[in-house]
């Protein structure tokens, strides 16, 4: 009851005219960016991030969450029409959602998505209300030693959930890692890969990795592809469900919501894994005769990983706002902005500023509602941004990334680090290494290693430490048991396919 | 996503013609080769990091540093010489399909990378105007050169408007350059 108190001040909160506006430029600005094909929500916060810079902390995070809302809805809008998905979540969109524009029922894929999504956002700040004091109290009973087996058990899990070569999303985590660790050693104050240059003492900025390793590659790629006509798009005459749509879409709704948040929950997995469930989920229960759909333009295809990917988004704050353990790439770049603003997750920004956090939620209601309200009528009108011819679009993109690095540091280093990092990131993209668990790696090395130096400090490096607390070792169980299922269901599978062949 | 040709081709002239297409040191022997390479000279590097002055017990600064490094060998090593192994088509293999970018020509990438690099070097000497709408143009018009008027337009519009907006409006303050505004 508490927290749901808080959640309705939160509500009075961002309910001023001023944080009104900063939720409709987010969500704007972030379908805007989210709709431009091949950039996602983490290519769109890391290019706002200069917009933030001279605001009020609560100001700059409710345009940042709403720029993340926002670009998650764009994205499945391009997902929809151009089958160009900005990120791995809205590609599942992709699958059935084109299909049903390909036969002329891009209105309703796209009300299908946007239903889903506000349906997906707001049951997860729900669920968000009340896992975040669960979890609050939880974390602090965490020491040192739990908190380095929650972020190993991250890491873990940030490679086991990648579309292609498990080798290549290791070396993204492990490049990741190096990007990390680059600096000044935190506990004995040792330089490590800095190469004898003082700028890297501070070690690499996230939102400059986010910019180099997210924007940079994909606007290369599209200039250097010499793409003069934006790509061909479905049309689309207006975003409606009907009955039957509605009907069908229900109980993917109701699915892909709790997978989508559970999955959110899960610190270094995201809603990615969520939209994955989701749709093998949907195709797994539909009866024979919609089971044929599937690959045709199914929509449940589209209403459950539309949704799940939502939930995903409210999922994967809870761990990032209790725990300072971001779930997903982007969540970690926000984790990075409050970092920025001089807040630090977990159970003492609660405790400190409970007014900032539920206001910040709170934002995310609304932003969810205005979604909602402004782009089903308002769907022809960001269809429009599809035409902005690629090489401006993207020349763009670099000259903003450019700009956003300058601020971030006002000297010609930074702009050099875009250009390396980026230029490496490109390559990287070119030869199929994932790039999004590079980021969540970044962002979770720092952390890792902080804490296990400080158990290993408190226990005078006895490493039994980890596993002799009944609560670390509680967490040891569940983090193996979730990294090594899908290795278990893969034997599993393999030998029942000696028998029979399988579907998924 | 390869083999723009009309008709299917086999996979062997596929994968050479990708692989023409995107320069020396393609496919994943390549990549492998070149990730253990830089895991080699980052373990070198971790190798000279400094001992601390007072040690404390568990971990020191080496060793997280060089288990990236070695672990960074070891990935490269498996990438460019272990057999690759055939998965059964699932949502994922769907998804890594839609993802993947179509090859590009490496004199192409190695054009628009040198445009970066020299917009990055002249960003602080020239300003923000004058840099980003050298830069826009020169990209835009490497991109499509028919449409110079529209180009031009774009670029001094672009690069004007964003500066205005960022140290007028948002007080961030952005190279002036030679320009001196």
């Amino acid at each position: 009851m508490d927290a749901f108190s808080a959640l309705m001040s939160g509500l009075a909160m961002a309910a001023t005219p001023e944080n009104l506006m900063f939720v409709l430029i987010g969500v704007l600005t972030g379908t805007v960016v989210g709709v431009l094909p091949g950039l996602g929500p983490i290519t769109a916060i890391a290019l706002l991030i200069p917009l933030s810079f001279g605001m009020e902390p609560a100001q700059g995070l409710i345009l940042l969450c709403g720029v993340y809302y926002g670009a998650m809805y764009g994205g499945s809008i391009t997902s929809i029409l151009i089958r160009t998905p900005g990120e791995v979540a809205s590609a599942v969109t992709a699958l059935e959602g084109y299909e049903m524009a390909k036969r002329g029922q891009a209105g309703a894929a796209l009300a299908t998505s946007a239903v889903g999504s506000f349906i997906g956002g707001i049951a997860a700040i729900i669920g968000l209300v009340f896992f975040s004091p669960l979890l609050l109290d939880v974390a602090t009973a965490f020491g040192a030693a739990e908190y380095t087996i929650l972020l190993a058990g991250a890491l873990l899990l940030t490679g086991t959930l990648v579309a292609g070569s498990k080798l290549k999303a290791s070396i993204a985590i492990l490049v990741g890692m190096v990007f990390g660790v680059i600096g000044l050693d935190p506990q004995d104050n040792v330089e490590r890969w800095t190469f004898g240059l003082l700028e890297l003492n501070d070690g690499v900025d996230i939102a400059l990795l986010a910019m180099a390793l997210f924007a940079v590659p994909e606007a290369l790629h599209h200039l250097a592809m010499r793409e003069r006509k934006p790509s061909s798009r479905l049309k689309v005459k207006n975003a409606w469900m009907t009955k039957e749509d509605l009907r069908r879409s229900a109980g993917p709704y109701a699915r892909g919501t709790f997978l989508g948040f559970f999955s959110g929950l899960m610190p270094g997995l995201g809603p990615a894994l969520g939209s994955f469930a989701s749709y093998a989920l949907e195709r797994k229960i539909a009866p024979p005769d919609r089971k044929k759909l599937f690959g045709h333009g199914a929509i449940e295809g589209v209403a459950g990983p539309e949704t799940a990917n939502n939930a995903g988004v409210g999922g994967a704050m809870v761990p990032m706002l209790a725990l300072a353990i971001p779930g997903s790439a982007t969540t970690a770049l926000l984790l990075f902005v409050f970092q920025m603003y001089g807040l630090q997750p977990g159970p003492q920004l609660f405790e400190r500023n409970p007014d900032l956090v539920w206001t910040i939620v709170a934002s995310m209601v609304i932003g969810n509602v205005m979604l909602l309200v402004l782009n089903l009528p308002m769907v022809r009108l960001f269809v429009q941004l599809l035409k902005v011819p690629p090489p401006l679009l993207y020349a763009g993109v670099l000259a903003f990334c450019m700009l956003g690095a300058w601020a971030l540091t006002f000297s010609l280093f930074s702009l050099v680090m875009l250009l390396v990092v980026g230029l490496a990131g490109y390559w990287m993209q070119e030869h199929g290494i994932p790039l999004a668990p590079a980021i969540i790696a970044a962002v979770l090395v720092p952390l890792l290693e902080q804490s296990t130096r400080r158990a290993l400090v408190i226990s005078n490096g006895d490493w039994s430490v980890f596993v002799t607390r009944p609560l670390s070792l509680t967490l040891l169980i569940i983090i193996a048991a979730a990294a090594f299922s899908p290795l278990i269901v893969k034997l599993v599978r393999s030998v029942r396919t000696s028998e029979k062949s399988v579907d998924f | 996503m390869t083999g723009d040709g009309p008709g299917p081709e086999p996979p062997a002239a596929a994968d050479a013609a990708a692989e023409a297409k995107a320069g020396p040191l393609s496919g994943d022997r390549g990549t492998g080769l070149i990730v253990a390479a830089f895991g080699m000279v980052l373990l070198v590097a971790a190798m000279l990091i400094d001992a601390p002055a007072r040690p404390s017990p568990g971990i020191g600064p080496r060793l997280i540093p060089g288990l990236l490094a070695v672990g960074l060998i070891g990935c490269g090593l498996a990438l460019a010489f272990m057999p690759k192994s055939k998965s059964e088509a699932g949502v994922g293999d769907q998804v890594a399909e839609m993802m993947a970018e179509e090859p590009v020509h490496w004199t192409s990438i190695a054009i628009v990378s040198a445009m970066f690099v020299a917009y990055a070097l002249t960003f602080e000497f020239l300003g923000f105007v004058l840099s980003t709408a050298g830069f826009l143009l020169a990209t835009t018009m490497y991109v499509d050169h028919t449409k110079w008027r529209r180009n031009l337009i774009y670029s001094i519009a672009f690069s004007a408007l964003v500066y205005w907006i960022f140290t007028r409006q948002l007080s961030v303050s952005l190279p002036s350059g030679i320009l001196g505004w």
